[in-house]
């Protein structure tokens, strides 16, 4: 019987099985042209392993944006239901942050978003200010709305409170998202500061209906945002509606 | 929540996450696949990008008494025939043109080793898709036959007859055969 390409290049790789082996042995040794057969299929392989052993350096963007996805992952699993935790997760809608689509255009409350705000006015009155969240509507929304609840606001906007914790400070800050019209979508993380709130961070995004991804850019934001501000784990329903009470 | 979620995921130490950490020590073995199946460095990326989503999204599905690698290969494999499909609807066809071909012309001070394994690039290169595909899992990544046929989506003896074709090829085109 005649020995085929693929079982010479099976016995070159040790992939038979001894007696299969032993008939290749008896056959190359027969025949030169076999034996040059089985050194050439052997020897390629050794040669491509050379050619492509060391890969090539991972550029650091994308190492940055697959460990951005894989912060996001074990955000999600920590959110998971799970004795003394919080469901996160059932607090919030659906369409988390990270698969904000990508277009999302992303600003961090580093002092820079009064010239945001600036803009958003002039194009659309906004009702939000730097220094405190300025809208009657929007700043009521902060001290009543429970998490996990979404109220329609004056004017066609709507307003969701998604979760509250308190930063590092011990100072009470929500995360909400406002949607000044039905395209349009601002994630915003606000402390309280005096009578009203501070808005510490806002990423402002399309709708999030588009099904794209943009882990990269948000995330970041986001967990810059985090580990600058050393924010606390998430108030249960019953703390939330005791800070919130204690605002009255 | 997200806010809250990945300050809590930083947090927590007790919980080891090694897929996560399996899967980016991985990346350099996954953008090398991707640059084997695109070979060019900015589709590679945004492949190993696009794997690494679909992984997370996964990863309930992934069997631990399996090979991650070989898993995050299928779902590269299987995220580059998307795209293509999506450039052959679009009417675009993927450009190679500007991928550099090894030159078998170096200088004279390029050492025979070097030399060799430019040439062995080269004639990767010039092989069909598939062959590159299927000598990068096994010769490089160590894959079992079985393993690059379920990676492939191919029964095992297409494997190895591409396998043992593409071999006896280069091994003609560097000269060692």
């Amino acid at each position: 019987m005649a020995i085929t390409d693929e079982t010479l290049m099976a016995y070159a790789d040790g992939a038979l099985d001894a007696e299969a082996a032993r008939e290749v042995e008896r056959a190359i040794a027969a025949d030169e042209a076999l034996a040059a057969r089985v050194a050439a299929l052997a020897e390629a392989r050794r040669a491509v392993k050379a050619a492509y052993a060391t890969p090539e350096p991972v550029p650091e963007a994308l190492r940055a944006r697959v460990q951005a996805l894989a912060a996001a992952d074990a955000a999600r699993r920590s959110a998971a239901p799970a004795g003394n935790v919080v469901d996160l997760a059932a607090r919030r809608r659906p369409a988390p942050l990270w698969k904000l689509p990508l277009a999302a255009s992303v600003a961090l409350a580093a002092g820079g978003l009064a010239g945001w705000f600036a803009a958003e006015q002039a194009r659309a009155p906004f009702g939000i200010g730097l220094t405190g969240l300025g809208d009657a509507a929007v700043v009521e929304a902060l001290g009543k709305i429970a998490s996990g609840e979404r109220v329609a606001l004056p004017g066609g906007a709507g307003f969701a409170a998604i979760a509250s914790f308190r930063d590092s400070d011990g100072v009470l800050c929500r995360e909400f998202e406002y949607d000044p019209d039905p395209a349009r979508t601002l994630v915003g993380v606000a402390c309280r500061a005096g009578d009203g709130w501070d808005l510490r961070l806002a990423v402002a995004a399309p709708a999030a209906d588009a099904g794209g991804y943009a882990p990269a850019s948000s995330l970041d934001t986001l967990e810059a945002f985090l580990a600058a501000t050393g924010a606390g784990p998430a108030l249960s329903a019953e703390e939330e509606r005791a800070a919130l009470e204690a605002l009255r | 929540m997200l806010f809250l979620g990945v300050q809590q995921g930083l947090r927590d130490s007790a919980m080891p996450d090694t897929f996560s950490d399996d899967l980016i020590a991985l990346l350099p073995n996954l953008r090398r696949f991707a640059l084997s199946l695109c070979r060019r460095p900015d589709l590679a990326d945004d492949l190993v990008q696009i794997t690494a989503e679909r992984a997370f999204a996964a990863r309930d599905r992934f069997d631990p008494a399996t090979r991650l690698d070989a898993w995050l290969f299928r779902i590269l494999r299987n995220a580059w025939i998307d795209q293509t499909r999506r450039e052959r609807t679009r009417g675009e066809s993927i450009d190679i043109a500007e991928v550099p071909e090894a030159s078998v012309t170096d200088g004279p001070r390029q050492t025979e080793a070097h030399l060799m394994l430019r040439q062995t690039r080269a004639a990767m290169d010039a092989l069909p898709e598939e062959q590159r595909a299927v000598m990068l899992l096994v010769c490089v990544e160590e894959l079992s036959y079985r393993e690059a046929a379920e990676v492939l989506g191919i029964p095992i003896g297409t494997v190895m007859s591409r396998l043992a074709r593409a071999r006896l090829a280069l091994a003609e085109r560097v000269g060692i055969g």
